[in-house]
């Protein structure tokens, strides 16, 4: 995987003067600072640590899968245009030949594509506070991505998803639109899981920012490793007990518009085993400081 | 989705839509309560929406909802973490979905009024934010205010000298504040007001008619926004109204 | 793989005997992964030997046919060893939920002893009317140990949506310790509340709206999470494990868990018993929209109540809150 030809963009994307509304996120740092857990610049290498291998993972992976997505998705959609028929790019596991299900449908498969993969983040993420926190900035990055990189794949996830996609979901897709390989979305995924909380505790805690940068800059290794990881899951799709894995319960009728027969094999089918296997790495402590930064009466940060 | 709305190019596109206003100014100097004034005068005649930058939250916008000015609905808070100013200036992505999202629940409005955090003089709003623009300024800070200038006293369309009550009691001589303020502003109107004396600051008020009126003769008649210019459609989490269950 | 590793597989499943009753129609087990019935719809797993350790592979599936209901639990934690095997103790746990059909798994906590190496893997496939209660219990090393490696994966799915895809790390570097993964807690433990008691609000209007969701009970250190899809999440970290089992109890009695005892029997028995057209006491609950599947009366705690009604505009019911999260 090259990661050279969007290495730019990349920069744009993960800067934190992006104007998507990031800044307005402490990643559960406030409430942290509130309870006490997190006081300086030990227990916040501590967090962000923990908070990479955990949320930093799973957003990685599912921004990977969503800009894998996105890239596929351009094509499958200039393809029902120009009726050329002919998928350039087939999903990770997908049958092959899948000539049955091009043409009619084009538009709705992927729109119950973007969804599934959406639902897969909301299956990844149990905390409701969190869920709109995600909502929240997927929506403002989008609508900001919409206008500095206009793509058809971001007007599908904006129409697929109206209340706002999860944010790795939209970030992987806004990733795409600007030419950035699924590898560097995985990356700047992970990069804002750690930066965001970051700033927010040197404002709320006034530690030194040169300190906290230190402790970035330690996380380097392990933010390159868990972009690789992500990618790793997505292209692997080995389900740890290791074995194909049929659904014994198939959704009756899946989403209006879908050919019934996509969902045994063909590229639907393709994308959704791949996405079932992504890491789910939970953080129950992230879960609750989510949860108990709501109850906060004088909170500075949204999440 | 209506191709208007799908023009991403400049969503800040002004045909059709309300005015919208930023209010401005350092901590205490009465942004809230010019806020909470021009609801009451402008409420009756125009339709409006409000959006709150707090520090705390929704600490303004209790304030606003508690003075029973507007409904409570038409007052959305947005959080900023710990930076007002980038709220309104550097990331203003949070604040235009503020603003997308009372266009759509109450739509079409006449004025929609973004209160920015109490913050310094450098602060301003940017143009893909706000129309237009006032800065509130005390007496209390000295006369020397104007003169120093700043970003928000030099290029705001109006600025606001409030709690002129105050000014004997603290020195503040407000000749010198008129004229320091009409050397470095090229012209552009300064209203000195008291609005605990005046509680409609009628003529700030009459200021943000005039803008809304010129606003309306350029652009049209606001009409309903269903979609957000953005990215989606329907109300949403964006900012909660900032009301009591 | 090391000699005297040790594969095991064991079978349960049920199927609608008439009238509302379930028999077991398959108990089939292997040592040490022994089970006995021990109830009309109860099965306890009986571990008849050590471990399991490093190298070893246990295989446990769950089929509950349509209309039937089970309980699984467990007589003892089960002791996560370490052995000579250079690849990790496996335990995977499949159970199906057909439609109408009630599954209560609730073993006792999983300990990880010092040097061992853990997968737990459980899938769980539910019809779209199926009801889990599934409850999951993590120690991390025995009193005053550190703990040994664990991952356990969850997936649970309906009608093949995803519900809750989740996997726990226990011993590694990066999340021992972190105030943002489990703190200074020494167990993790949660409880999946699933079925369609416990589906989000219908969607009232056509316009999608990110403010449906439901609101959380927070407690001290436990919280139950309403997910996007028709479940709820108790999560808890603990000191110990009694201390997490009692969270784990609040959570779930917030979020509408049923009392422990009888399982599913009885609202099968009532579902089966009341005439067509004519919904059963625990369908009343889940029709008016209340939390509670089995409950007999909706459980009074935050959840239900804002369960019912769709959620004003501004979702918080906590007055002290003024804002959004």
């Amino acid at each position: 995987m090259s990661a050279v030809k969007g290495d730019a963009a990349l920069l744009l994307l993960a800067d934190s003067r992006l104007p998507a509304g990031g800044h307005a996120h402490s990643g559960g740092v406030e409430e942290a600072v509130r309870r006490g857990a997190v006081t300086g610049t030990g227990d916040l290498a501590r967090f962000l640590r923990g908070r990479l291998a955990t949320s930093g993972l799973v957003t990685a992976a599912l921004a990977a899968a969503a800009c894998e997505l996105a890239v596929s998705e351009v094509v499958l959609v200039t393809d029902s245009e120009t009726g050329s028929g002919t998928a350039a790019r087939s999903a990770p596991g997908a049958a092959a030949g899948g000539g049955a299900d091009t043409g009619a449908g084009a538009m709705g498969e992927p729109a119950a594509l973007w969804r599934r993969l959406d639902a897969e983040a909301d299956a990844r993420t149990a905390s409701p506070a969190q869920r709109e926190a995600s909502r929240t900035q997927g929506r403002l990055l989008l609508r900001t991505a919409r206008r500095m990189w206009p793509a058809a794949a971001l007007d599908m996830l904006a129409r697929a998803v109206p209340e706002g996609p999860h944010h790795p979901v939209a970030l992987g897709a806004v990733a795409a639109s600007a030419g950035c390989e699924p590898l560097q979305a995985a990356l700047a995924a992970a990069y804002a899981t750690v930066t965001g909380p970051a700033t927010a505790a040197v404002r709320l805690l006034g530690l030194d920012p040169v300190a906290v940068h230190r402790l970035l800059a330690d996380l380097a290794p392990a933010l390159d490793e868990t972009a690789h990881a992500a990618c790793t899951s997505l292209a692997g799709a080995v389900p740890l007990d290791e074995e194909p894995y049929e659904e014994p319960y198939e959704e009756p009728g899946e989403e209006p518009g879908e050919e019934p027969d996509e969902r045994g094999t063909g590229r639907h089918a393709g994308w959704r085993a791949a996405w079932r296997a992504l890491p789910g790495h939970g953080a129950p402590a992230l879960d609750l400081l989510a949860e108990g930064h709501l109850t906060n009466p004088a909170k500075l940060f949204v999440s | 989705m209506g191709a208007h709305h799908d023009d991403l190019h400049d969503p800040a596109e002004p045909h059709g839509r309300a005015l919208r206003l930023g209010i401005g100014g350092p901590v205490g100097s009465g942004k809230t309560a010019l806020v909470a004034a021009l609801c009451r005068s402008l409420g009756p005649t125009l339709r409006l929406g409000v959006v709150t930058n707090d520090i705390y939250t929704t600490e303004d916008a209790d304030f606003l909802r508690r003075a029973g000015v507007v409904d409570p609905g038409r007052i959305l808070a947005v959080q900023t973490g710990c930076c007002p100013h980038t709220a309104i200036r550097d990331d203003i992505a949070a604040n235009l979905d503020a603003v997308e999202t009372l266009e759509e629940r109450f739509g079409p409005l006449d004025l929609v009024i973004v209160e920015s955090g109490g913050d310094n003089l450098t602060a301003t709003f940017s143009r893909g934010l706000a129309d237009r623009q006032i800065f509130v300024l005390d007496v209390s800070g000295g006369d020397k205010v104007p003169r120093k200038g700043g970003p928000g006293v030099t290029s705001a369309d109006l600025l606001v000298v409030n709690k002129t009550d105050l000014a004997p009691m603290v020195g503040a001589d407000l000749t010198v504040m008129s004229r320091d303020a009409a050397a470095v502003r090229d012209g552009k109107p300064v209203l000195f007001t008291s609005i605990r004396e005046d509680r409609s600051a009628h003529t700030v008020a009459e200021w943000v008619v005039t803008m809304v009126d010129a606003w309306r003769r350029e652009h049209g008649e606001p009409h309903h926004h269903t979609a957000h210019s953005g990215s989606h459609g329907g109300s949403h989490a964006g900012p909660h109204p900032a009301t009591a269950p | 793989m090391a000699s005297g590793a040790v594969t095991a597989r064991a079978v349960i499943r049920t199927e609608a005997a008439g009238g509302g009753r379930t028999r077991l129609e398959t108990l089939r087990s292997d040592p040490p992964l022994t089970l006995r019935q021990t109830g009309p719809r109860r099965v306890h797993l009986v571990s008849t030997g050590a471990g399991p350790l490093r190298g070893d592979r246990f295989d446990l599936a769950v089929d509950v046919a349509p209309g039937t209901s089970l309980e699984v639990r467990s007589v003892a934690a089960t002791l996560v060893l370490p052995g000579l095997a250079d690849t990790p103790s496996v335990m995977v746990v499949r159970a199906r939920v057909g439609a109408g059909a009630a599954l209560r798994f609730s073993p006792e906590p999983t300990v990880l002893a010092a040097g061992c190496a853990h997968h737990l893997v459980v899938r769980l496939s539910l019809a779209e009317d199926a009801t889990v209660f599934w409850r999951e219990e993590i120690v991390f090393g025995r009193h005053g140990e550190r703990p040994g490696r664990g991952h356990a994966r969850f997936d649970a799915t309906v009608a093949g949506r995803p519900l809750l895809r989740q996997d726990l790390l226990i011993g590694e570097d990066a999340v021992d310790g972190s105030p943002a993964v489990y703190g200074d807690a020494r167990c993790v433990g949660s409880t999946l509340l699933a079925g369609p008691a416990w589906a989000p609000p219908a969607e009232l209007d056509a316009e999608p709206d990110a403010e449906r969701e439901r609101r959380a009970v927070l407690g001290d250190g436990w919280a139950a999470l309403p997910l996007a899809g028709p479940g709820v999440q108790v999560c808890a970290l603990g000191a110990d494990a009694v201390q997490l089992r009692k969270r784990l109890r609040r959570g779930e009695e917030a979020a509408g868990a049923p009392p422990p005892g009888p399982p599913a029997a009885a609202r099968a028995a009532a579902r089966a018993a009341s005439p067509p057209g004519q919904p059963a006491a625990a369908q009343t609950v889940a029709a008016s929209g209340a939390f509670a599947a089995a409950h007999p009366v909706p459980p009074a705690g935050p959840l239900a109540a804002a369960h019912p009604v769709r959620p004003p505009a501004r979702p918080f019911t906590t007055p002290a809150d003024g804002g959004r999260g």
